[in-house]
């Protein structure tokens, strides 16, 4: 069985899109190789929490944690090369469990832990580690090098180094047309090694949306009628019980219908005469809230993979969202829901399909053909990730 | 699906273009146009453009994956990698010859299926004009009869 390690900054106690794409993709290989984590801390040396990494997936997976500013290529070849001779009986036979030991318990960086670990194959994932990929192969060349970018339609994708690193790993996988946009366009050759275009395969990620669970309509809600959900993201540390500004500027625009804003510590309910604040619902709950909602309006900056929005077009809810984003694509490829550039534009949609049910039903309804066909199928992703990581 | 497809690029254009109100402040009234007509919800014909395999063709016909070079170490991969170096030095352009072909034959069958589709939404939109046409007439029988 193939070794894999997946090396990222976004795992442990993180909630956010890519620490649960990460998983999706750990889940989806966990039954064809023995994966491990090598957790990087942030860039003090340090992680956010002190103290080990711990999720419910530290019974599944292996999860090394490593300083990700303490990395020392010349050191890890070093121990690779010991580790390596030491298996060619010019060592003790107690000297490789021991050198491994040594150097897995001291963590120096993630070149070390890699070199003790001995995978088949590295997975990259995010922007953190984009100066690695040289100091990760084994000698010999049988390690592949695979980078998941994870940028959406991210201003970092820019940077020359990370245009570099894409060119230096052996295969790319993307997750929307914004991770495509920022691939080398002009390959030098073809096949692995420096300057060469990395092999790029997409990854429909499927996100298993609960139906059954969905349909009960949550009951507080009751009380508020028609509503339309605002997704918004307020920052950590921001205060719970503030509404943001555009809760009320859709509700005072979309007349006497009710608005639920779903951020990341509270909801917020609240419709001519009544108000309703609580703590943000489990994941189940937020299924309830965005099946019965007449629209999904998404209010928040560029994400990787637009969870919230396929989860909506999985449950047959139209979305309104931001125009270049993955969020965008999403609602155009799926004919399931609308786009803006600005507030005016957001109104004007959102007006739209309230004022007329049956594009409502028609947006409803071929966004979850489209989710369901594209992003439901949950052994197709696990073919993908297996085709980019395994091969 | 029981519909044809509303294409949700022409709704946001048509909001777009719709003339806003003299206040500036009140959202757009979009009218359903020929892009969205009710008559279409009563389509019993699914659009072709997602077919299943029409979707499974635009999956699969990339076939550089499968051409790949081989990877892994050791003789076993050196070996293979050989084998590969030597196919592909006689098949390879007999191999890019049908890689294109298969990519013009997708992007023609996509090209007749968004036809035939256009062509079902024109034919149903006809016959609702038709039946329009055909209720005006039978009621302005009607009112001269009665009259």
């Amino acid at each position: 069985m193939s070794r894999v390690v997946l090396v990222t900054a976004q795992w442990g106690e993180s909630q956010g899109e890519p620490a649960a794409v990460l998983r999706l993709v750990a889940g989806a290989l966990s039954t064809r190789a023995e994966v491990e984590v090598v957790a990087l801390g942030t860039a003090g040396g340090s992680r956010t929490t002190a103290g080990p990494v711990r999720t419910r997936l530290d019974s599944v997976f292996v999860v090394h944690d490593v300083p990700a500013t303490r990395a020392d290529p010349a050191l890890a070849a070093v121990v690779r090369a010991a580790l390596e001779r030491s298996g060619s009986g010019r060592f003790p036979d107690i000297a490789g469990p021991r050198l491994a030991e040594l150097a897995g318990g001291r963590a120096q960086g993630l070149p070390e832990q890699i070199a003790v670990l001995g995978p088949d194959t590295v997975v990259l994932a995010g922007l953190e580690t984009w100066w690695l990929p040289d100091a990760l192969r084994m000698p010999g060349g049988g390690t592949r090098v695979v980078s998941l970018p994870l940028l959406g339609d991210d201003a970092m994708g820019g940077l020359p180094q990370l245009r570099a690193l894409l060119t230096e790993v052996d295969a790319v996988g993307v997750l929307s047309r914004g991770d495509t946009r920022h691939l080398p366009t002009a390959p030098a050759a073809p096949g692995p090694g420096p300057g060469s275009a990395p092999e790029v395969i997409e990854l429909d990620v499927a996100f298993a949306v609960h139906r059954n669970a969905a349909e009960s309509q949550i009951a507080e809600m009751g009380d508020f009628g028609p509503y339309v959900v605002l997704l918004t993201g307020s920052p950590p540390g921001s205060p719970g019980a503030v509404r943001s500004p555009g809760h009320d500027y859709v509700r005072r625009a979309l007349g006497p219908i009710a608005v639920a804003e779903v951020a990341a510590h509270r909801w917020s309910v609240s419709s001519p005469g009544k108000a309703l604040e609580m703590p943000a619902g489990s994941r189940t709950n937020l299924w309830r809230l965005l099946r019965h909602a007449e629209i999904c309006i998404d209010l928040r900056p560029q994400g990787i993979v637009a969870r919230e929005t396929l989860e909506s077009l999985l449950l047959g809810t139209p979305v309104v969202v931001p125009e270049g984003t993955v969020a965008a694509e999403w609602a155009e490829r799926s004919n399931g829901g609308l786009w803006y550039r600005d507030y005016r534009e957001l109104f004007d949609a959102a007006k739209a399909i309230l004022d007329h049910p049956s594009l409502r039903a028609r947006l409803g309804r071929q966004g979850r053909e489209w989710a369901r066909m594209v992003h439901g199928n949950q052994g197709r992703f696990e073919d993908q990730v297996a085709q980019l990581v395994l091969r | 699906m029981k519909h044809l497809p509303l294409d949700a690029r022409s709704v946001v254009d048509e909001l777009r273009s719709a003339p806003r109100p003299l206040s500036g402040v009140q959202p757009r009234t979009w009218v359903p146009s020929q892009s969205f007509d009710s008559l279409l919800e009563d389509a019993t014909v699914g659009p072709i453009v997602l077919n299943e395999h029409l979707q499974w063709l635009h999956q699969n016909w990339n076939l550089d994956g499968a051409l790949a070079r081989p990877a892994g170490g050791g003789a076993k991969g050196w070996v293979r990698r050989l084998v590969h170096r030597a196919v592909l030095a006689v098949l390879r352009p007999y191999l890019r010859q049908v890689q294109d072909c298969i990519a013009v034959m997708v992007r023609a069958v996509d090209i007749v299926a968004r036809r035939v589709d256009d062509q079902a939404a024109t034919q149903l939109r006809t016959i609702g004009a038709v039946r329009a046409d055909l209720v005006d007439f039978a009621q302005h029988v009607d009112e001269r009869l009665d009259g």
